[in-house]
């Protein structure tokens, strides 16, 4: 028993240390970001998507191709836009001609059969070709003309969006932003951070990339990460949390009352729980506590929750919502 | 998992746990102690206010030292969550609930994973950073320190003396210095006394001056409130009876004058021309003239001019009067006699009498049988009062001056010589000596006389001083007594009040019915009232003349039109406060008889302006309306309209005008002022 412990820990201690490897790697190119990147490889480690949400020019695309590079997989490239057509994202059948001279249909797969695939400016198709990823993002495997062509595992979506341009963008559907495992808001670099941007990118050496990980092993530790434990009462407050989004619930709190139309799936609690894990490992515990939660409730839940018209009209954002949220729930409660 | 590293684990637990308790305890004694505090505080609160008695505070000192403790451990004894006791210890340490977790996954047994035993033992490596002092600080809970103030207030607040709870009462308000007499009448009654002293001068009789005296006395009580008005009255009524109770020499003389007022007539149908004018004073009830007679007569006999035939005339006079005073003093000390016997035989039988009342008793019968025996009189029995014996002595005196006239008629009718003129002389001089000792005795009568009426006016005045103290008394308008001084003040006015007239005629009674005006007839009341009583004239139904037919009004002929119309009154007092419901039958009474002698009058008029107002009423008091001096009237009146101001609801600026006015018509203060 005590071997199989040591063992564990030892997977453990090898999980912590590809992932720092993994940080590192990345580090080459992404100049801070830290939040940003580990919720790209809470997603990754989670088997979920995540929607990058930032404003031209913050190394959005940059992250996700470092990423791909760092791991030895299979990396495509959508740069969506309006004419882009659901054939173009999953790929057709096309008629071609055998070694016997004979024709016959076959599938020509698309861009989405990859490992890592970066949606660039998702929100500038439309959501007929948007709607193109639900099935892939969600099982994992894509049905044209009655036959599913199951997709490589890993399978990571990881998407961009421009929050300012509004002409000519369809915003994602409600559907579409509950299959992404976290929202992440890149932000501005510090000073520093961007200071060290401007030494790397205006000399003329180019940081390489060398990848640490494969894809089986991301699958390895992505089991290690669903087989982090969850004591009860953080399960509860997770619960509670999520419970807290809904305007109707009792114990929502005045903000939730006012500004929500409607909470959060019961996709939300997985995904809190699932970076919640990914963050405990990350943060050297076997266990999920009420403050991987907390930390984890943002991504998880700021797509998911839709405001009613006087929180639209107030300007309200989700993220305020979700503080009074967490102000309203204590730790304590627990 | 090692059973050595859970160990540490529920060790920490357990220390938690004790610290939870106690401080818990703590807690429950805090909130304990603030009800308790309060009950303490209201209870002293209570005592000092002497609604609670000392003797329970120690009751309830123990109850509330009782009531902590209780709490306390109440508080230390609540079941303990240890899973969120061990996550409070998470939280305090920013131990990322390893704690909590561990504990909880200890409790899955076998279902535990390799990751959750690691979790445990990441949790006891963690161990030494878990303080549970910071996750159970010893703080004091909101409101502990106000509590702690109010307990040492309390504390401080007990060793203070408590008040007394049986607190002395204080002392009564005073009496209220309520004015027997206001200013005015006590002058006026002043006035009275120095009268009743000039009266007892002049009449040189000590038991006025000594009357006068204490009603002088008790007018400067009471002027200075020694005494309370129920005192005052009693020595008021004291004095009255003092004064209203002659001497029994004043009893005999006012009797005495008037038999010897008959005496005197007698005496003056015998036409001796000397006494004429004694028996014509004796008539006329003059002492004092009579003894200016006697004491004439006297001189006459003293001096050397004596008309021949006096002696003989005034002997037979005085005979005749001595004996005819004999017989009525004689005839009235066996009436007197026999009238105490009676009343003494009269007790004996209802009551029975006394020791010294049967000595008395067998003295009368004794005293009788011999006054009867005597038949003339032979003066008086051993029962005689001393006014009786001072009467007597008149008797006698007048006596002996009879037979000494007879004696010196008989002598100067016998004397002829020189020594038988000077026996004669001297037994006429003697004669008169006996009837200067008569005037001397009936000088003597005459001042009684005098004494007694004075007492008598004394008296009265004395009862109305009383009276007038009486109605200023408070409430003595509500008094039963007011009605029946009202009436003795209208009957001392002259005036009519309630039913009743000065003759005791029978007058129209307030509620009973109404006298029409003169020479008016007035419906007839029903005679007959239902059971078949029949009805009395209305007004004075005790004052009913015997003569008067019940149920008959009178004055049908219109000979009595004051007593014309009244409605009927029964028998009872109910009766008559009804109308009645028939009528005379003869309503309309008789014809005038013409057969009557009328003599037909017209009184003339004067045309003028007529008398002024000042001028009627002082023609009003000189037909003697006035009998009562305007001290006494104002004291009366202003008495009683005070009393109505007491006892009627009138508007206060009306007081004002009501008071303003008897202060203009207030008597002078001089005593010639104000008087008739």
């Amino acid at each position: 028993m005590a071997s199989k412990e040591q063992g564990v820990e030892a997977t453990v201690a090898e999980f912590r240390n590809d992932i720092e490897k993994l940080r590192k790697e990345i580090a080459r190119v992404i100049v801070g970001q830290r939040p940003i990147v580990d919720g790209v490889i809470t997603c990754l480690l989670a088997q979920g998507h995540a929607l990058l949400e930032g404003v031209p020019g913050l190394g959005k695309t940059m992250l996700v191709r470092t990423l791909a590079q760092a791991l030895t997989l299979e990396f495509s490239r959508i740069q969506f836009t309006p004419d882009l057509m659901p054939a173009d994202v999953l790929g057709t059948n096309v008629i071609g001609q055998d070694g016997g001279g004979g024709r016959s249909f076959s599938f020509q797969k698309g861009p989405i059969f990859a490992s890592i695939v970066l949606a660039d400016e998702i929100n500038r198709a439309t959501p007929k070709t948007q709607s193109a990823l639900l099935e892939a993002m969600q099982e994992g495997h894509v049905t044209v003309a009655k036959t599913s062509y199951p997709l490589p595992r890993p399978f990571v979506v990881l998407a961009t969006q421009n929050p300012l341009e509004m002409e000519g963008t369809y915003p994602l559907p409600e559907a579409q932003l509950d299959r992404f495992l976290l929202k992440l808001q890149v932000t501005y670099p510090s000073g520093e951070e961007l200071n060290e941007i401007l030494d790397r990118t205006t000399q003329g050496t180019t940081p390489r990339v060398e990848p640490v990980l494969d894809g089986p092993r991301l699958l390895e530790l992505g089991q290690l990460v669903r087989e982090v434990p969850v004591a009860s009462k953080v399960r509860d407050h997770a619960v509670k949390l999520l419970q807290a989004t809904h305007p109707d619930q009792p114990g929502a709190p005045r903000a939730t009352r006012q500004y929500v139309r409607y909470g959060s799936s019961p996709r939300g609690a997985q995904a809190i729980l699932l970076a919640a894990k990914v963050r405990a490992l990350l943060a050297g515990r076997f266990h999920v506590s009420c403050g991987d939660l907390r930390e984890c409730l943002k991504p998880a839940l700021r797509h998911r929750i839709l405001l009613n018209f006087e929180g639209e009209a107030e300007g309200i954002s989700a993220d305020r919502i979700l503080d009074e949220i967490l102000a309203a729930i204590p730790e304590e409660a627990v | 998992m090692d059973l050595t590293s859970w160990a540490e684990i529920d060790r920490l637990l357990g220390r938690a746990t004790l610290r939870l308790r106690l401080q818990r305890a703590f807690r429950g004694g805090l909130l304990a102690l603030a009800p308790a505090l309060v009950g303490l505080g209201a209870a002293m609160v209570a005592i000092w206010a002497g609604w609670l008695d000392p003797g329970f505070f120690p009751f309830l000192l123990q109850v509330a030292g009782t009531f902590v403790p209780i709490c306390a451990l109440l508080g230390a004894f609540l079941p303990v969550d240890r899973l969120r006791l061990a996550y409070r210890l998470d939280r305090a340490n920013d131990n990322a609930d390893r704690l909590g977790s561990a504990l909880e996954f200890s409790r899955l047994g076998l279902r535990r994973t390799p990751l959750m035993e690691l979790q445990i033992a990441d949790a006891v490596r963690h161990l030494p950073q878990v303080d549970p002092a910071r996750a159970l600080p010893w703080r004091l809970p909101a409101g502990a320190r106000p509590a702690l103030l109010a307990c040492l207030l309390v504390a401080a607040a007990s060793l203070l003396e408590p008040a007394p709870t049986s607190r002395p009462l204080p002392p009564p308000p005073p009496p209220p210095e309520e004015e027997l007499l206001r200013t005015a009448d006590l002058e006026a009654q002043r006035e009275v006394a120095r009268q009743l002293r000039q009266e007892a001068q002049r009449l040189q009789d000590p038991q006025l001056a000594q009357l006068a005296s204490d009603f002088d006395e008790l007018l400067e009580r009471m002027a200075g409130r020694q005494i309370d008005r129920e005192e005052a009255l009693q020595r008021l009524e004291a004095l009255q009876a003092a004064a209203l109770i002659p001497p029994p020499l004043d009893r005999q003389a006012e009797e005495l004058t008037t038999e010897l007022a008959a005496i005197g007539q007698e005496l003056k149908q015998e036409k001796v021309k000397e006494v004429e004018q004694l028996a014509d004073a004796l008539q006329r009830k003059d002492l004092g003239r009579s003894r200016e007679e006697l004491a004439r007569l006297a001189r006459l006999l003293a001096s050397d001019k004596v008309p021949p035939g006096l002696l003989e005339r005034l002997g037979k006079a005085f005979a005749s009067l001595a004996r005819k005073l004999a017989s009525k003093l004689d005839s009235r000390d066996v009436e007197a006699l026999r009238k105490e016997i009676g009343l003494l035989r009269q007790k004996m039988a209802s009551r029975g009498l006394g020791a010294g009342e049967e000595q008395r008793l067998q003295e009368l019968e004794q005293s009788l049988q011999q006054a009867v025996k005597r038949g003339g009189g032979q003066g008086p029995g051993p029962a005689a009062e001393p006014g009786q014996r001072a009467v007597n002595e008149l008797h006698r005196r007048l006596d002996e001056a009879a037979r000494g006239l007879a004696d010196a008629a008989r002598d100067a009718k016998q004397a002829r010589t020189p020594p038988q003129q000077q026996a004669a002389e001297s037994t006429r001089k003697q004669a008169g000596e006996k009837l200067q000792q008569s005037a001397e005795a009936l000088e003597r009568l005459d001042q009684a006389r005098q004494q007694a009426a004075a007492r008598q006016a004394a008296g009265q005045k004395l009862q109305q001083a009383r009276e007038q103290m009486q109605r200023s008394a408070p409430g003595a308008a509500q008094s039963t007594a007011q009605a029946q001084r009202l009436e003795d003040f209208d009957s001392r006015a002259g005036t009519t009040r309630r039913g009743k007239t000065r003759a005791g005629q029978p007058a129209p009674t307030e509620g009973q019915g109404t006298s029409p005006p003169l020479g008016e007839r007035g419906p007839r009341a029903d005679s007959r009232l239902p059971g078949g009583t029949e009805a009395r004239p209305a007004g004075g139904d005790a004052e009913q003349p015997p003569e008067q037919p019940p149920g008959k009004p009178p004055g049908q002929d219109g000979r009595q039109p004051q007593q014309l119309g009244r409605r009927g009154e029964g028998r009872t007092p109910a009766d008559g406060q009804q109308a009645g419901t028939g009528h005379d039958p003869e309503l309309l009474g008789e014809e005038s008889r013409r057969e009557a002698g009328f003599q037909e009058q017209q009184l003339l008029g004067k045309r003028g302006a007529g008398q002024s107002r000042s001028e009627i009423i002082q023609a009003a008091a000189d037909r003697g309306f006035a009998r009562v001096g305007y001290r006494d009237v104002y004291a009366s009146y202003s008495g009683t309209a005070e009393e109505e101001l007491a006892r009627v609801r009138v508007p206060a600026g009306y007081r004002f005008f009501v008071r303003r006015y008897f202060e203009l018509i207030r008597p002078r203060q001089g005593p010639e002022q104000g008087e008739d």
